[in-house]
């Protein structure tokens, strides 16, 4: 009787636990939105493709923020329209904060920017003129590299606390890079090396590379915040492009860019540990998207 | 008279040795020697069996008639006596005398070598060019080497289609048009190789396909040298629509196409022949590799005609007008001088200096030191060059004027009729109804005989009309205002006058160099995408202002805090000639601020009236530094772009010419 009532108990309890789940989701929520490649997207606009001459123009363009990140300073502007055919009210419209995705916000902020203008008259004897232009997005964010490390001094043996492959003192193999894909903005840090010298004193030198991954261009990176546990660390930049170690401006258009950060630090502990990196990564980034606008007679 | 037996097998045995050296000589490299000897000897019963079975016909028919002759005789005796047997006698002995001496003809044709006779013809021909500007004397010439090379060089493979060529381009006008050639001229170029392809199958000397494609390689050659003989330059420029500046006029113009043809198809095999096979070579190459044409006026576009005495006029006029020396007589000049270090600098120098000697001669300049500054002006123009511009062709509505193509009922030939009234017809089409003026003036011409005509517009006794209607064709009748006798050259010359064409030019601004390259790509697909957009732009009307702006005056993308340049011409586009400028005003500059850096370019912008050489088609008019306004240095945007506008006032003149034109006056009527 007792272990019927005990099992009929269990059994209740059991489907009162998975039947207080919301939906297929067993656990604490995950949050993604600091993984991968994320950054800021057209979703949608209304701006016209054509248009009559002598007429007004107006259209609206909307500006989701799939990053896990907020973004500051968003300008939205519109390139390369014949000033002699369009002329806007406003060429450029501004957005002080557009939130990033986050537990809490899980689809990121969203905004509609509207432009509007006049259409002059065409050419003399012309019966459509087409206009190719650009919608540029600059905005201001950042990206953080917090990834657990394990960090050894090298005076020690290995196999104590984290579970190195190949470290170690006295000439022994280097650790190699470990590869990330992405910290949920366009900004990314692709690899961590950790190289820990050898000596008196536990110090500890982490080598990352930086490079963007989305669809634009980095215009600026500077170093936030850096710390190994609870010990700060010394960062700076270096690269072909760097002309001051605390940032970096990218000036011309490449087709790859990517830089390397450098920081250094002591050590807790001689003994091999595992513990939180922390690196923040300020960015001032713009995209652009091609559109058309053809005006008829 | 009868032809001996012996004097039979005498021809025979001469024609079977002509026949058998030119079937060896055909039969090519001797590879496989039994074989070629098999098929040669076959070649030569076939030739020999046709060329008997003509004479024995010939033969033949005299034999049968021979009878009826000696009848005709007796009877003529009966009657007439011995004097109608002589003549029927002679007659006889006339006709087989005939016989023997066309087959003696034929055979010293096929003899004679006619590669050789048109290489001396066609090189005497191409020494005295200058001197003949007669359009009759020129055709007739061009017809006859054509015709002479299809039948003897040739030897008749592609003479039906020299044939359908030759009533085509003299009889038909030399149609290109799209409907002409889809109906007319594929139909009968194949009805051309089918005929001949039929011919050599029931002659039994070849298949019909052998037939056909000998057709078409036996006239291809000599017709293409008729063309390029004649009027080539504006077959390739108006109906292939190859770009002036691709053709090489001066490869067309000064290569002798006949004697070439000649030099390349005798058949002396001797060393002189030899060393002039190879010296035509070298002088093509050398004419290709050295000749220049400068560009400073452009390519000299021919006029376009409907016909080939348009071309051909066409033609005399560029010879007439500017036009460098041969750039072999530079590359003697500067051999002669010692510039063998710098051959191609010293040539093309050469060739600017004859070009700009041309262009003061045509505007009357001869001698002395005004020809010296006009030397020193004109060469400082060429330096320059003109700018390049090209036709918008999203300006779908814009003026055209033309003369209607003259008519069958063109009163060529009057009688008793001195003062005979001509008509023409001007289409003027003008969608955008600018005031546009019209003048009209015609006259006669014989020699040196030049007579004005009376000119009467839609009815009424005026030379000239000013309208903004959209259609508008002038029907002009002239009437000479002396009495005509003989053979005159009618010319009808129409003014369009204050002609409005507007020309458009983009530009992007950036403000740094760093800017320029940062957004260049961007630019360049987007506001600039195209490989011509970054010249000025005007409808495909007789004549525009082309110009650039900027850095550099061809560079699209201007970095607004350097110094900026406009450099400008006027193109002549069409068919007549730019006759006056009335004035050009770059009036978005002036609209917008932007001004001449220098108060010394205060005409830069806008000018009156200026005269420019004849046939001049691309004329350098100015060039000054601008200053930008404030708007154009500093903006928010990475980049701006505009569009900025010009117009060109002008007239043109648009001639139309029918030659021939005759007037007989009988006595006594």
């Amino acid at each position: 009787m007792n272990s019927k009532l005990i099992l009929s108990a269990l059994i209740l309890s059991s489907l009162l636990f998975l039947g207080c789940g919301t939906g297929n989701q067993i656990g604490p929520e995950v949050d993604d939105s600091k993984t991968g490649v994320k950054e800021l997207a057209l979703s949608s606009d209304t701006f016209p493709q054509a248009v009559f001459a002598n007429s007004q123009i107006q259209g609206t363009f909307t500006l989701k923020n799939n990053a896990g990140y907020d973004a500051e300073n968003v300008q939205i502007k519109l390139l390369g329209l014949d000033r002699n055919y369009v002329e806007l009210s406003y060429e450029t419209e501004s957005i002080n904060i557009l939130p990033g995705r986050s537990l809490f916000s899980k689809e990121g902020g969203e905004e509609i920017i509207a432009f509007r203008g006049t259409v002059k008259n065409l050419a003399k004897g012309a019966d459509q003129n087409t206009q190719r232009y650009l919608v540029l997005v600059t905005y201001s964010s950042k990206v953080e590299f917090s990834p657990t490390v394990c960090v050894d001094s090298g005076l020690y043996l290995v196999g104590s606390n984290c579970n190195f492959k190949e470290i170690g003192a006295g000439g022994k193999k280097r650790p190699t890079p470990e590869t990330f894909s992405g910290q949920g903005a366009p900004v990314a840090f692709n690899n961590l090396e950790i190289i820990p010298y050898t000596g008196t004193e536990s110090e500890i030198e982490l080598r990352m590379k930086v490079a963007d991954r989305g669809r634009g261009q980095i215009k600026l990176l500077r170093l936030g915040r850096s710390a190994l546990g609870s010990i700060p660390l010394q960062c700076e930049f270096h690269g072909k492009n760097v002309e001051r170690p605390e940032g970096v401006i990218f000036n011309e258009k490449a087709s790859s860019q990517e830089v390397d950060i450098v920081c250094s630090g002591k050590l807790e502990s001689g003994v091999a540990y595992k513990t939180a990196l922390f690196i923040e990564l300020f960015y001032d980034y713009e995209f652009t998207e091609s559109r058309t606008l053809e005006i008829r007679r | 008279m009868v032809i001996s037996e012996e004097q039979r097998r005498s021809n025979e045995a001469l024609k079977e040795r002509l026949l058998r050296k030119r079937a060896f000589r055909e039969a090519g490299p001797v590879e496989r020697p039994l074989a070629q000897l098999a098929a040669t000897e076959r070649k030569i019963a076939e030739d020999s069996s046709k060329n008997n079975k003509f004479f024995s016909k010939l033969s033949k028919g005299f034999s049968r008639s021979r009878p009826y002759l000696g009848a005709a005789a007796k009877g003529g005796a009966k009657f007439g006596g011995g004097a109608t047997k002589v003549i029927v006698k002679g007659g006889m002995a006339a006709g087989s005398a005939a016989g023997s001496a066309a087959s003696a003809a034929h055979e010293k044709i096929r003899d004679s070598d006619p590669g050789f006779v048109l290489f001396i013809a066609g090189m005497l021909v191409f020494a005295f060019n200058e001197y003949i500007d007669n359009y009759s004397l020129a055709l007739i010439i061009a017809t006859f080497f054509m015709f002479y090379s299809a039948l003897t060089v040739f030897e008749k493979e592609g003479i039906v289609f020299v044939t359908l060529f030759f009533i085509w381009y003299v009889g038909l006008g030399g149609r290109y048009d799209i409907a002409f050639i889809r109906y007319y001229a594929f139909p009968l170029a194949l009805a051309g190789m089918l005929v001949h392809g039929l011919v050599k199958k029931f002659r039994h000397t070849g298949t019909v396909a052998e037939g056909a494609i000998g057709e078409l390689k036996g006239g291809a050659i000599p017709i293409l040298l008729f063309i390029m003989d004649l009027g080539l330059i504006d077959l390739l420029l108006n109906y292939f629509k190859i770009p002036a500046a691709i053709i090489n006029i001066t490869f067309l113009k000064f290569v002798p196409w006949w004697g070439l043809l000649g030099i390349f198809t005798t058949r002396k095999d001797t060393t002189l022949i030899t060393v002039l096979r190879v010296l035509a070579i070298l002088y093509i190459i050398s004419l290709i590799f050295v000749g220049v044409a400068p560009s400073a006026y452009g390519e000299l576009k021919e006029s376009v005609g409907t016909g080939p005495e348009e071309l051909f006029q066409a033609r005399l006029d560029a010879q007439k007008g500017i036009k460098p020396e041969n750039p072999l007589t530079s590359y003697g000049t500067c051999l002669i001088t010692g510039r063998l270090a710098e051959l191609d600098v010293c040539v093309s120098e050469e060739q600017k200096k004859s070009l700009a000697k041309s262009a003061c001669k045509n505007m009357g300049i001869t001698s002395g030191a005004e020809l010296d500054q006009c030397l020193k002006d004109e060469l400082a123009k060429m330096e320059r060059g003109g700018a390049k511009g090209t036709t918008d062709l999203s300006r779908k509505e814009f003026l055209t004027a033309e003369f209607m193509p003259v008519k069958d009922s063109f009163p060529r030939m009057v009688f008793n009729e001195p003062r005979k009234i001509y008509p023409a017809t001007l289409l003027v089409k003008n969608p955008l109804q600018q005031q546009l003026g019209v003048e009209v003036n015609c006259k006669f011409t014989r020699g040196s005989v030049e007579i004005q005509g009376e000119v009467n517009i839609n009815g009424e006794k005026k030379n000239r009309q000013v309208s903004s209607r959209k259609n508008d064709p002038l029907n002009i009748l002239c009437q000479p205002s002396a009495d005509l006798n003989g053979r005159y050259t009618f010319e009808i010359e129409a003014v369009l006058m204050d002609i409005v064409t507007t020309t458009t030019l983009t530009r992007a601004l950036v403000k740094t160099q760093l800017d320029k390259e940062r957004w260049e790509g961007e630019i360049k697909s987007t506001a600039l995408a195209g490989f011509d957009s970054g010249l000025s732009r005007s409808a495909d009307e007789f004549a525009r202002l082309n110009y650039g702006f900027g850095n550099f005056p061809d560079d699209p993308i201007i970095i607004a805090d350097r110094p900026v340049v406009l450099s400008a011409s006027v193109e002549d586009l069409g068919k007549g000639q730019l006759k006056r400028i009335k004035s050009y005003t770059f009036s978005s500059f002036l609209e917008k601020g932007i001004a001449p850096a220098s108060a010394d370019d205060q005409n830069c912008l806008q000018r009156g009236e200026i005269v420019i050489p004849q046939k001049v088609r691309n004329y350098h008019l100015t060039e000054c530094f601008l200053e930008l306004t404030p708007e154009y240095k500093s903006f928010s945007l990475p980049f701006i772009v505009e569009t900025f506008e010009a117009q060109l006032v002008y007239d043109y003149s648009l001639t139309q010419k029918v030659l021939g034109i005759q007037v007989e006056i009988t006595l006594g009527k």
